[in-house]
């Protein structure tokens, strides 16, 4: 399957090297250190939604073209509101290509800097260091937390809120993938958005979910009571806590059809 | 410093050649401009006002975008140098993607492209210069990022891209290229 996708791409990306770095159902995730334009070096990532043979082609065009620019699209929004997140380079709406900036760093055991992989790599080390790499563990969920804070605040909702997609560099998080991304200033919408990465927390670090699922709401009310007080964002903040509760009740969907 | 050329990576048998007049007499962009609208096929390049232009990066944005378009066969414009005008532009309109990035005779510099076929390279090389130092009666100087961000008109950039409050380099190119990217979007 990806060896067919990928020969999708060579026509629509000649000539450059590319290395498949994930693959979802709906886009394939590909890195280069060839930049389309400009002579600048560093890490590039190809987000590229492939055509789904299933739809029909009309349909499936249209899809394509308005979820690529739309994610794009959030992602400039992002920048501009002052959230950390990977730098847009260009956009083929109808090939359904992104390209971005990379971020994040490569941990000492070889692997992407996300804060899942963060946190097993510092729990690995954690019976022998102790105290140090705790605060390690709490600082990087207390930034994440302050970040989906800032997020929320702008009244932007990122949809799908796992460890994996938040990564860590120098010591800042920035959030990735903004495929299921969309505008929301109800609570409901925040407080689900919260519930999905407190269950994605439950599911890859089971162990201490409990210790990083408070610190990671911490940086959140931290964030939200602190920077943002002055406008609005205590009110905010014990609204979509008191939705949480709600959430966590009965679960993400609102009704029990879908 | 003459004649700068680059070409894209995905595309390697597509050049592109960018001379930057720094010094050219108002009435020789009248007539540049009056002879493009005659379509005279004397003047198959594309002239680029200063403007509205920050930096080289948001000028290769547009012509990258530009020539992917044609590669795909996705050009809005009828050519190439008015699909690179459309692709800077953050508005979706040929005309006014013209007059925000075409001829400008009340300013006094002008950037000139000519986009070329690998094969047709050398003669295209010579060709270029000796013909634009006649049209324009001026010698080329060298095209960088300060030239740009000294010279672009802040007022006229940040409403059309909307960036009021925005003063980096970096920063209004970002927004320039994010802007150009969404059009029609």
């Amino acid at each position: 399957m990806t060896d067919a996708i990928l020969a999708q791409l060579d026509r629509l990306v000649p000539n450059i090297p590319l290395q498949v770095v994930s693959q979802g159902a709906e886009a394939l995730v590909l890195s280069t250190q060839t930049h389309p334009y400009a002579q600048k070096s560093g890490t590039f990532i190809i987000k590229y939604r492939p055509p789904k043979p299933y739809r029909h082609p009309k349909i499936d065009a249209q899809i394509t073209r308005s979820r690529t620019a739309g994610e794009a699209k959030f992602m400039a929004k992002l920048r501009r509101a002052g959230i950390r997140a990977p730098n847009l380079v260009s956009v083929d709406p109808n090939g359904g290509l992104i390209w971005m900036e990379s971020v994040g760093e490569i941990l000492p055991n070889g692997a992407v800097s996300s804060l899942k992989n963060l946190l097993w790599y510092l729990e690995q080390g954690s019976e022998a260091a102790g105290l140090l790499v705790q605060s390690q563990l709490e600082l990087a969920c207390r930034h994440t937390g302050a970040v989906i804070a800032k997020l929320h605040m702008n009244d932007m909702v990122h949809g799908d809120l796992t460890t994996s997609n938040m990564l860590l560099q120098e010591g800042e998080a920035y959030l990735i993938d903004f495929g299921l991304s969309s505008y929301s200033a109800l609570a409901e919408d925040k407080a689900v958005d919260l519930y999905v990465l407190e269950r994605a927390v439950l599911s890859t670090h089971s162990v201490h979910a409990e210790k990083y699922n408070g610190w990671l709401l911490a940086g959140y009310k931290d964030e939200q009571c602190g920077a943002y007080a002055s406008v609005g964002g205590k009110k905010k903040y014990s609204e979509t806590l008191k939705k949480l509760e709600d959430v966590r009740l009965r679960g993400r969907k609102r009704s029990m059809l879908g | 410093m003459g004649v700068q050329m680059s070409t894209f990576p995905q595309y390697p048998d597509v050049h592109v050649l960018l001379a930057y007049f720094p010094d050219v007499a108002k009435t020789k962009l009248a007539s540049v401009k009056e002879n493009l609208v005659s379509r005279n096929p004397e003047y198959d390049f594309c002239f680029l006002s200063t403007a509205n232009l920050v930096s080289l990066q948001q000028l290769q944005n547009g012509v990258y975008t530009a020539v992917r378009n044609q590669k795909q066969e996705q050009m809005k414009a009828s050519t190439i140098y008015t699909e690179i005008m459309l692709s800077l532009s953050p508005v979706n309109n040929i005309n006014e993607a013209l007059k925000r990035f075409g001829v400008d005779e009340t300013r006094n510099d002008i950037i000139v492209l000519k986009v070329v076929q690998a094969e047709q390279l050398q003669e295209s090389e010579k060709e270029f210069s000796a013909k634009l130092e006649s049209i324009l009666d001026s010698k080329p100087g060298a095209l960088t990022d300060d030239v740009l961000y000294n010279g672009f008109d802040a007022t006229k950039f940040k409403k059309l891209f909307k960036l009021l409050g925005v003063e980096s380099q970096e920063e209004l190119t970002q927004g320039a290229i994010e802007g150009a990217l969404f059009r029609g979007l």
